[in-house]
């Protein structure tokens, strides 16, 4: 199992598609924090993380990871290395929990790195307008214990995304389920806001899920990853590899 | 290498299909496969014959729908597991990494096989691409990819290889190496399995073909005897190639046409077919001995079948139903104007025989009143004449006194004649066509304008006929006609029934409205009162309702901060 999945994420390692995902975590690390040295009103990390919380900056990061894991398990190459593997290993519960597994170690490092960066940015630049000192000890205990979830959130969406690609075998396909879903979430949220105006919507805290009480707001994560990826495990026992 | 006896691959009754935009495409069809263990077994079959789709199905990269595959005895893909280090296979694109070496492709590959490194090493040098190892993959050429594909395949030092088109897209050295490290492994003791649409790289490599086409398999045996080069192929040019191939059909030659050519398949002597030309006068333009292809083996090994009739789609369908109810629908009024044609024309006859009957009475009546006047007037002259010789006699008997009796007894006088024989004597004479039947005496027989003429057999047939169906139809139509009359009768019950409820609902929805008027009119009547007490005549309730709404923005301002 630890050769596949090494096997997988050095196979990851050597596609274009990942230096894209790199790329556009840094580059929306770098928009965030030049907006708000531009004066844009936007909460900061600083402000927003607070007990069970996650940033709503970092849910960007959190987005790519899951584009991340999709791309890990669509396209050609990653189905000819499919089929190759197969050849090799025909079991194919620890080919589909391997690639799994590989999806969400992948973004691990990606996203730990644009949280710190993100971070960064935004308390240097509220600590240069507002005069902040260094951060206190107990903001930093909570920014890293924000930026913990968020790499758990990560994982989760990157898990999700390689069962959901693996289902839908193409990433475009996935990208319209998310987005809907998305779309979905926030007219709930506008709804529930008594709001007819969807753009108001999206200047909530993020997704209804984290809404919810930390707990809670686990569990169903954690649940929905797991249900997905089960899914996709069953789906990819019995379904022909192209 | 001599085949061994017993089998590496046995399947029975495999059956793969396809879900497609046009339903469900058959990859595989029943197919039935022995592949001998040792030895190298080819797959030769056109393309869409199921090779590929076979190689996935024994490789578990596909399921099937239904049948069994045994592959060293285990069944797959059930257990697969048991033979992961029994079975090499080169299916579809290898999917190696291009930014990576090909050592390095191996190399993970292994990895993930828990083979150890060093074998990496042995298979590069086995299939002679040691010097490329650490070139990256994106630099091979086509060639070279399959060689490393081969290479992963052959890491776990598999009992049975499985390669799929080995030679598609290599050139001539590459395809010979190829067959050449194919044929080595098979010399070595491994089992390999071959697909390919190439009739002579499998006369060259294999020991054993199964001949595929259309996902069955039609033939299986060794080389030699399923595609033996004894029968050639003759391209024939002909002037007139339609009569050429009757005639060689006719002498028990396989004749494909092809445009102006044509192909005689599996002929052992080419001078055959001149010989059988040239009996019947025709002499080819062309005549080429050409070895046979992979269709002709086909085409030889392919039983014949008659052509079953082509399933309808449903469009077909539906538009065939609709021309048989069209057709269905002319016939029927081509029919209803048959029977009203004939109707009429049976009428138009009737009309016609009962003028005729008319018409005869009439002159039947009018010649016998002519015979009558004739016969009357006749008597009438001969009264006069005889009243005139009477008279003479008289004068001469008075003239000669008396002794004149012999010549009075020579010329008697003319007796009249009855006057009943009068008129039919006159009509014999004048020939009359009603004469004949023209009674003797009207007093004593019914006259000849009530009695109804006489007609043939098939007339008065016809005649009972046509007032028959005259009869029925009157009948038909009569009962239409009630049938229509109830059936308005019954809509315009109905018609009344909707027409009540509708205005029944009408004054209840009138009377709905009113209430609802009357109260909001009192409502409106009692705010009036109310604002004329003043701003602390609100009444509690409403105060109550005022103070929750105002709790609730409230409320959620918080919660929004």
């Amino acid at each position: 199992m630890t050769g596949l999945v090494w096997s997988e994420l050095v196979r990851f390692a050597g596609r274009a598609a990942i230096g894209w995902v790199a790329a556009a975590m840094l580059l929306h690390v770098v928009l965030v924090v030049a907006l708000l040295a531009a004066g844009v009103d936007l909460p900061t990390p600083a402000v927003v993380v607070g007990p069970g919380t996650v940033p709503v900056q970092a849910l960007g990061s959190v987005a790519l990871a899951l584009m991340a894991g999709v791309l890990l398990v669509t396209g050609d190459a990653a189905q000819g290395g499919t089929r190759a593997v197969l050849t090799v290993e025909p079991r194919r519960g620890r080919v589909y929990w391997s690639k799994v597994a590989a999806a969400g170690i992948a973004v691990v490092p990606g996203v730990a790195v644009a949280y710190a960066l993100l971070v960064s940015g935004t308390y240097a630049v509220g600590a240069r307008a507002e005069g902040l000192g260094a951060p206190s000890a107990e903001i930093v205990r909570e920014l890293s214990w924000g930026g913990a979830r968020t790499v758990g959130l990560a994982l989760c969406a990157a898990a999700a995304g390689a069962a959901l690609g693996l289902l839908a075998r193409r990433w475009w396909a996935v990208l319209a389920l998310v987005t809907g879903g998305v779309v979905a979430d926030r007219a709930a949220a506008a709804a529930a806001r008594g709001t007819a105006e969807l753009p108001s919507a999206w200047s909530g805290l993020g997704p209804a899920l984290l809404a919810l009480p930390p707990a809670q707001a686990t569990l169903a994560l954690l649940g929905s990853t797991a249900a997905v990826t089960l899914l996709g495990a069953v789906v990819f026992r019995r379904r022909d590899v192209p | 290498m001599t085949p061994g006896n017993d089998a590496a691959i046995e399947t029975l009754g495999l059956r793969k299909t396809y879900r497609t935009l046009h339903g469900r495409a058959v990859g595989v069809d029943r197919l039935d496969l022995r592949v001998p263990s040792g030895g190298l077994h080819a797959l030769l079959g056109a393309p869409g014959s199921g090779r590929t789709t076979t190689l996935r199905l024994l490789t578990g990269l596909a399921r099937a729908d239904s049948g069994a595959i045994k592959i060293f005895g285990v069944p797959v893909p059930d257990g697969l597991p048991e033979l992961a280090g029994r079975i090499g296979a080169v299916v579809g694109e290898p999917g190696f990494e291009a930014t990576l070496s090909g050592a390095r492709n191996l190399a993970l590959l292994a990895g993930a096989a828990r083979v150890p490194r060093s074998r990496v090493d042995e298979v590069l040098a086995r299939v002679v691409l040691t010097d490329r190892a650490k070139a990256a993959y994106g630099t091979y050429s086509p060639h070279e990819s399959r060689r490393l594909a081969l290479a992963a395949a052959l890491l776990r030092a598999p009992d049975l290889l499985v390669v799929d088109e080995p030679t598609a897209g290599l050139d001539a050295v590459g395809t010979r190496e190829m067959r050449q490290a194919l044929r080595r492994l098979a010399d070595q003791g491994t089992t390999v399995l071959v697909a390919t649409g190439v009739l002579a790289e499998a006369q060259q490599i294999a020991d054993t073909v199964t001949v595929l086409d259309g996902g069955r398999a039609l033939a299986q045996g060794a080389v030699p005897d399923l595609l033996g080069d004894a029968a050639v192929t003759v391209r024939v040019r002909l002037d007139d190639p339609a009569k050429g191939a009757t005639v060689l059909r006719a002498a028990g030659f396989a004749v494909r046409s092809g445009g102006d050519v044509l192909h005689v398949d599996a002929v052992t002597e080419p001078a055959d077919i001149t010989r059988a030309l040239a009996r019947q006068k025709l002499f080819p333009a062309e005549l080429v001995p050409q070895r046979e292809d992979l269709g002709a083996v086909v085409g030889r090994l392919r039983p014949v079948v008659p052509p079953a009739p082509k399933p309808l789609s449903r469009a077909e369908e539906r538009a065939e139903r609709r021309r048989a109810a069209r057709q269905a629908a002319e016939r029927k009024k081509a029919a209803d104007q048959r029977k009203a044609a004939k109707a009429a024309v049976a009428a138009q006859a009737a009309a016609q025989a009962r003028a005729a009957q008319k018409e005869a009475a009439e002159k039947a009546a009018a010649q016998e009143r002519a015979a009558a006047k004739a016969a009357a007037k006749a008597g009438a002259a001969e009264a006069g004449a005889a009243e005139a010789g009477a008279a003479e006699a008289k004068a001469a008997r008075k003239v000669t006194g008396g002794g004149s009796k012999g010549d009075a007894k020579a010329v008697p006088p003319k007796p009249a004649p009855p006057a009943s024989k009068g008129p039919g004597k006159a009509a014999r004479q004048e020939g009359a066509p009603g004469a004949a039947t023209a009674g003797p005496a009207p007093a004593a027989k019914p006259s000849a304008v009530d009695e109804p003429p006489r007609q043939s057999l098939l007339a008065r047939r016809r005649a009972e006929f046509d007032a028959k169906v005259a009869k029925r139809q009157a009948a038909a139509e009569t009962r239409i006609a009630q049938r229509q009359e109830a059936a308005d009768a019954k809509a315009a019950r109905k018609q009344e029934a909707a027409d009540a409820k509708a205005a029944r609902k009408q004054e209840a929805a009138d009377a709905k409205a009113a209430r609802k008027q009357e109260a909001a009119d009192a409502r409106s009547a009692r705010k009036k009162g109310g604002a004329d007490t003043g701003p602390t005549g609100t009444t509690g309730t409403d105060a109550k309702k005022a103070a929750d709404a105002k709790d609730t923005v409230d409320a959620k301002a918080e919660g929004t901060r």
